[in-house]
């Protein structure tokens, strides 16, 4: 299977995904090559202005990986992921628009065809051919960790293809579980966080947040296992004003690096603003 | 096809008031018909279908003499018989009708009125020439059969069949649980009037019970239904209770006894029961039922057919000589193999898949070993009365003659046993190091089995030089089985195997064994990957060699000894070297120096499908070694049995028939690894016990293949279907406690510690059940009026009937799937169902309505339409669900005083006193909340919301999102099509609603009877309704069914297919499709034939028949291609 990492403009500001991200697929001697001159996906905001202006962002990553012969893009950003998964069936169900967008592509000589499909960095590594690549290099089983997996509202949804269950997904739990981790049953699991709105209307999604952070504190969780940088944002950067029993937020990756013996500098730890040591 | 006489055609085009007419020139078509060829007669008129109409039709019959007569008005679904029956008034076969749709197809669906016009001429033009080529039909006429058939024993099975039997007619009711009463047994209360649905129920119960008319069918399933209106073949499936019916009397003493626990279904799982059941107290038939699914894994695993689950259940209940004694029912040596099986069971346990394998083997010593501390040397049966006629000899004392004397001894046949060496036990005592198996342990099992009775006399060879097989028949044994086991070792034919230092590892075992000092060196090579290898090493380690490898020529994954014994090994300090293999031993003075190797590889599977090693040229090398021990194989001695004329295959084994294990010789048997080369103790026991059961049979001058040799055996259930079925938490298994490996090898002592007597209750305890009933058997020795058979097998009845009444019911929706609601995730959250058994005074908190954590709930949330209006689950409303969630509200409040909150999209009290309840229950003070709830949540947002359920919901009359925190949930789920509607609509020729539910002929005025002739449905299964709703259309299917019988008579379709003889080939392609089994295939003539009174006029078969020799009376091909003519041309 032919691979194209799509990172989207979040990953370089997040506290320590792409670390995690690159020294565990260096570890695991995997390497995916990322697609070259990306842009901005275009998030969910885009697409409540002008839809066919917001389909040919994500059209133009995709062409481009088409272009590079990658089968599969992926992505670690729950945004991304939603928004390239959701112009990928707009663009197959109505032809006249994929014909608007390739106009537009042409422009730079590029063309959408529809066929590279979309995939998480969370599925990547669950995949059955990559699964045991890792699971035999668990050196360190996280046993004592107790975990809350956090899937944020745009892994599952739209349901466009064989997505996880929209209410319950179940892969990070599965993921967190070969890890050796005591997964808690996480009602907030797929509760927004806010996304976006975090900057316009900060007032707006500081319930949104605290509820999450409040139910994973209930459930007796350590850590909050994230898989997106703007969902690990917007839940580990608020809780110091929030008046909460703080509780780190970490990358599904870190989580894997340290499984593997892979040094917590390495792994860009350090960069949590709630720190990850000491919540054991 | 020649007519005989020329067609004189009667066309009426009906005006159907003004709703044909709106829209079709009905003049103009009559005008256009008079001029169609044939039509003699064309007329008009405002209703044909009344009175006058139709003396229209009759009159014009006799005056112009027609022979043929059209109608184009409404459908043929309307009133085809209507004008039919004019025509037969008038002297005209009916068949010889034709009906043009022109309401239906024409004015209600065309809008321009010229269309419409046009296409009620074309109608009526091929309705005209397609009469012409009718043939006159004679329907047949048939007697009603005046029994009747009722599927399903809930409320409107029961009602139907006691009205069919209060009328005098024979109703057979047919129930798939083991009582009637159905869905309505497990309600609390009823509504409105909340009433005591027991108390309503139970007296009709028993009148069903009692009914001299009403035969009773219970555990049992419709499993074929054939023939037709008047006339059904029905085949009822009884599956086996395991409870004789006429004889128990429902004393329940039996439970007693029992040591399984299962999930109650009947209490939906919140409360446990014993296999041996009885689903309520009040169940009719009030026997008791035995829930057996098959063999459990870990007995069909076991090559003695030992029942595993049996003792280990046993073990559980604290019955440790129960346990024992069924134990013996199938193996010998129970104590040595609670040591030294390798266990197959173990690796077929399901719980495996939780936690671990139950400890079967552990707990098969426990109980031996108990059993010789504590009851000593009785045996657990009565051996039977000596029969002294009937001597039998057994050959070799080891585990499989030692098992066969044992089980012909306590059959009362004497029986002696002649052993070669010294002393007794075989490999037992001379292959297996003592850690394993003391010799003093083989010596105890050896008595027991001589206190059955049977006679052991040692030093005895047979063949060469000993007893000839001759000989012991002529000292009077009526016959003889042979068990001389594999002692021979195999050598490997290479160079230095006669150096001092060189060593077979049986021999090397028997000298260790016997007591004999054994020195070897140093450096010790073992060659081989078997278990006797694995023997040889371990033992090697103890005789205080320090370095001692096993060299084994393919790679680890091939080793045939089993892995556990691998690790021990390993744990000790072998070493393994694979992929090695020994081509000469080097000596010096005849004392071994060096073992040469060659490196190998391993190239394509063998026939054992393990990979063929291969050497790998020039990667000779030298090891210096003290010893070496070849285990590579071990085969009997069998040359001498040659000598007495036995067969002998080309691996050197005994040739035996593989079931009776008789060998060439007439009265010889033979068994054990004599038979089967080098095998397990387990293995041997059980060829011995099978051996004894052929020899019985033999010398008691039986068949011998008459029977199975096991008669009771039953297939293994499903380990993914048990992990489904039980609830269970995942457990360790209990840990043997063993001694560290460095201090083991310092000796020959037992390396694992017994288990306690609460290690064992407990292990036991952590087994699933996995067949149910373990058939320990506890219940028959309680049960006074031997009510148990647990052999009993399925039975099917045949029956014969006139009709049919379906009353199959419904299931509840499985609210699983809307995780939204956190069914299964949150204690707290009941379906209806549940919440009825909740409130059951018989159910599992006695009636009182708490919380899984014995606190009574302050506020209650019902949630309405799980289940039903939704788009993602069911579309339809399920007309029960408001009225019993306000019949739950009112019991809360009722025995609780807790506040209850009603999550509800509309109230639909539709019924006698129905509004009235609603509008008491709002006075009652329950709050009625108008909207659909989100979510079910454990996330509390404030202090009040803390430990509890809060339940999300947009209040549609307040116009404001609530969350309201609660104690416990109901979710009313609603109504589906029961499990197995799709079977039973196929079995009777009905059919299913986009939903699953049945059919009815007609919404309105035929809502009871179907498309099938003489087959009627009553209640849920028609679509989700109420009791009283229940009760009167089981009445109205009875009603319906009886006045069917009173007519005595009845008219059966004439338009039935035909196959010419001169045309079919006999592909019985037709045969295959029909649905009706009306075809038969006929031999002699080599074609098929219909079966007319069985033919339903599908036409599937005409359709299907490539030869075209099937032609459908009343639909043939000249009928349909001028039919089609008549509207294309």
């Amino acid at each position: 299977m032919k691979y194209a990492f799509y990172p989207g403009c979040t990953l370089k500001s997040a506290a320590g995904y792409e670390e995690s991200i690159r020294a565990t697929l260096a570890a695991l001697g995997l390497s995916i090559p990322e697609v070259e001159d990306w842009n901005c996906c275009g998030a969910t905001a885009y697409f409540s202005l002008d839809e066919l202006i917001a389909l040919v962002l994500p059209a133009r990553i995709m062409a481009i990986a088409e272009a590079m012969e990658a089968e599969i893009i992926i992505t670690p950003c729950n945004a991304c992921y939603a928004t390239l998964r959701k112009a990928r069936y707009i663009l197959a169900d109505e032809e006249d628009v994929k014909d608007k967008v390739n106009k537009a592509l042409a422009e730079e000589g590029k063309r959408y065809g529809g066929k590279v499909k979309v995939k998480h960095l969370l599925d990547y590594y669950l995949d059955p051919e990559i699964l045991p690549t890792w699971k035999e290099k668990i050196v360190h089983p996280l046993e004592s960790f107790r975990i809350a997996p956090y899937y944020g509202c745009q892994y599952t949804r739209p349901q466009v293809e064989d997505e996880d269950h929209p209410e319950r997904p179940q892969a990070l739990d599965r993921f967190l579980e070969f890890l050796g981790c005591q997964v808690v049953d996480f009602s907030s699991r797929t509760a927004c966080c806010g996304a976006a709105q975090m900057v316009a209307h900060e007032e707006a999604c500081e319930p949104l947040v605290k509820r999450i952070l409040t139910d994973a504190k209930q459930k007796g969780a350590h850590f909050i296992a994230a898989i997106c940088p703007l969902c690990q944002f917007n839940l580990d950067a608020p809780q110091e004003r929030l008046h909460i029993e703080k509780i780190p937020v970490v990358y599904f990756t870190q989580l894997l690096g340290l499984a593997m013996g892979i040094g917590e500098k390495r792994l860009g730890l350090s960069k949590l603003l709630v720190p990850f040591k000491g919540a054991l | 096809m020649a007519r005989r006489e020329e067609p004189r055609v009667g066309v009426y085009i009906c005006h159907c008031g003004i709703n044909i007419s709106y829209k079709v020139d009905v003049e103009e078509v009559v005008e256009f018909a008079s001029k169609l060829e044939h039509v003699t007669v064309a007329r008009d008129y405002k209703f044909m279908c009344s009175n006058i109409g139709q003396g229209l039709i009759i009159d014009d019959i006799k005056q112009y003499n027609l022979n043929r007569v059209v109608v184009a008005s409404c459908s043929p679904r309307m009133h085809e018989k209507t004008f039919r029956s004019a025509c037969k008034k008038a002297g005209l076969n009916p068949y010889l009708f034709q009906m043009a749709s022109i309401r239906e197809l024409v004015s209600w669906v065309t809008e321009d009125e010229e269309e419409a016009t046009e296409k009620a001429k074309d109608y009526v033009e091929a309705a005209v020439r397609r009469v012409v080529h009718h043939q006159p039909l004679q329907p047949r006429i048939v007697d009603i059969n005046p029994n009747v058939l009722v599927i399903g024993g809930g409320i409107a099975g029961m009602q139907a069949a006691l009205e069919i039997a209060d009328a005098g007619k024979t109703a057979y009711l047919v129930e798939r649980e083991p009582s009637i009463g159905g869905h309505m047994a497990k309600f609390d209360k009823t509504f409105p009037t909340l009433d005591c649905s027991a108390c309503i129920l139970t007296p009709k119960m028993v009148s069903v019970g009692q009914h001299e008319n009403i035969k009773l069918y219970t555990y049992s399933e419709v499993e074929e239904v054939s023939g037709y209106i008047g006339n059904f073949d029905v085949k009822i499936k009884r599956k086996p209770r395991y409870v004789l019916e006429d004889k128990c009397t429902g004393c329940s003493e039996c439970i007693k006894g029992c040591p399984v626990t299962m999930p109650n279904d009947f209490e939906c799982g919140m409360m446990e029961r014993t296999a041996i059941y009885r689903s309520f107290p009040q169940a009719v038939p009030n026997v008791f039922v035995i829930h057996k699914e098959g063999f459990s894994p870990c007995r069909n695993a076991c090559p003695a057919g030992l029942n595993a689950h049996g003792y280990v259940k046993l073990i559980s209940a604290g019955k440790f000589e129960e346990a024992f004694k069924l134990i013996m029912e199938k193996v010998v040596f129970p104590a040595s193999l609670g040591r030294a099986c390798p266990a197959f069971c173990e690796r077929e346990c399901t719980r495996d898949l939780a936690g671990g394998h139950i400890q079967i083997r552990a707990l098969k010593r426990f109980v031996a070993d108990w059993y010789y501390q504590n009851i000593g040397e009785k045996l657990p049966v009565e051996p039977m009365e000596k029969k002294e006629d009937k001597k039998v000899a057994v050959v070799g004392a080891g585990p499989a003659g030692l098992a066969c004397a044992y089980y012909l001894a306590v059959q009362g046949y004497p029986v002696t046993v002649f052993e070669a060496l010294e002393k007794p036990g075989g490999m037992l005592r001379y292959a297996i190091p003592e850690y394993r198996l003391p010799n003093s342990l083989v010596d105890k099992e050896i008595e027991f089995i001589k206190q059955a009775g049977v006679e052991i006399v040692c030093n005895v060879p047979v063949g060469q030089g000993g007893k000839s097989i001759e000989g012991i028949f002529k000292e009077g044994y009526q016959a003889l089985f042979l068990a001389i086991g594999a002692h021979k070792d195999r050598t490997m034919g290479i160079p230095g195997e006669d150096l001092e230092g060189v060593h077979t590892s049986i021999k090397f075992l028997k000298r260790v064994n016997s007591g004999e000092s054994v020195k070897l060196g140093n450096r010790v090579f073992v060659v081989g990957g078997g278990n006797s290898a694995i023997d040889a090493a371990r033992v090697a380690l103890r005789l205080r060699s320090e370095d001692v490898t096993i060299l084994y020529r393919r790679s680890r994954v091939e080793m045939p000894a089993f892995p556990e014994e691998i690790e021990a090994a390993e744990a000790e300090g072998v070493k393994i070297q694979i992929l090695t293999n020994p081509v000469a031993f080097h000596g010096e003075k005849g004392r071994l120096k060096e073992v040469e190797c060659v490196k190998m590889e391993l190239g394509e599977p063998d026939e054992s499908g393990r990979r063929r090693p291969i050497p790998i040229e020039g990667s000779n090398f030298k090891m210096t070694a003290d010893d070496v021990i070849l285990a590579i194989g071990q085969m009997p001695e069998s040359q001498v049995l040659e000598q007495e004329g036995l067969e002998i295959n080309r691996d050197g084994t005994l040739w035996v028939d593989p079931e009776t294990l008789a060998t060439n010789r007439e009265g010889v048997f033979a068994g054990g690894d004599a038979t089967k080369g080098p095998s397990t103790i387990v293995e041997a026991i059980g060829l011995g016990r099978r051996a004894s059961e052929y020899i019985r049979r033999y010398v008691e001058g039986e068949e011998l293949k008459a029977r199975p040799y096991e008669e009771h055996w039953l297939e293994t259930v499903d380990k993914e279907e048990v992990l489904k079925k039980r609830s269970f938490t995942v457990t360790l298994p209990t840990k043997l406690s063993e001694r560290l490996p460095q201090e083991r090898i310092k000796d020959f002592g037992e390396i694992e510690a017994p288990m306690s007597e609460d290690e064992a209750v407990n292990e036991g305890k952590r087994c699933l059940d996995c067949a149910g009933c373990c058939e320990c058997r506890q219940c028959e020795l309680l049960c006074e009026a031997q009510a148990i058979d647990h052999y009993m097998k399925e039975e099917t009845i045949e029956v014969k009937v006139g009709s049919i009444v379906v009353a199959t019911g419904f299931k509840t929706f499985d609210p699983t799937s809307l995780v939204q609601y956190g069914y299964k995730r949150f204690p707290e959250v009941y379906t209806s169902i549940e919440f009825e058994r909740l409130n059951n005074a018989a159910g599992p908190t006695e009636g009182e309505i708490k919380m899984k954590d014995g606190r009574v709930p302050e506020k209650v949330a019902i949630i309405h339409c799980v289940g039903s209006r939704d788009e993602n689950t069911n579309r339809y409303c399920s007309r029960v669900c408001c009225m019993y969630s306000m019949k739950f509200a009112h019991l809360v409040r009722e025995k609780t005083g807790a506040e209850v909150y009603e999550f509800y999209i509309d109230i639909r009290s539709p019924g006698k006193m129905y509004e009235e309840f609603y509008n008491r229950l709002q006075e009652e003070g329950t709050h009625f909340i108008r909207g659909k709830v989100a979510e079910i949540t454990d996330v509390a947002l404030s202090p009040e919301e803390n430990g509890r359920l809060v339940v999300v919901a947009e209040d549609t009359l307040a116009g404001k999102v609530r969350r309201v925190p609660v104690d416990m949930v109901i979710l009313s789920v609603g109504l589906q099509a029961a499990h197995g509607a799709e079977e039973i609509a196929h079995l009777v020729g009905i059919s299913q609603d986009q939903d699953g539910w049945f059919i009815e002929l007609h919404p309105k005025l035929a809502p009871v009877s179907t498309a099938s002739d003489g087959v009627f449905i009553a209640g849920c299964c028609q679509g989700p309704k109420d009791i009283p709703d229940t009760v009167s259309q089981a009445a109205g299917a009875a009603a319906e069914a009886l006045s069917l019988i009173m007519r005595g008579q009845v008219e059966v379709e004439a338009a039935t297919s035909y196959i010419d003889p001169e045309v079919c080939v006999g592909c019985q392609q037709c045969k295959k499709i029909c649905m009706y089994s009306a075809i038969d295939y006929d031999p002699a003539r080599g074609i098929c034939v219909v079966n007319e009174a069985i033919c339903k006029g599908c036409g599937l078969c005409a359709a299907t028949c490539p030869n075209k020799a099937v032609t459908t009376k009343h639909f043939n091909n000249e009928e349909i291609f001028s039919e089609l003519e008549g509207v294309l041309l």
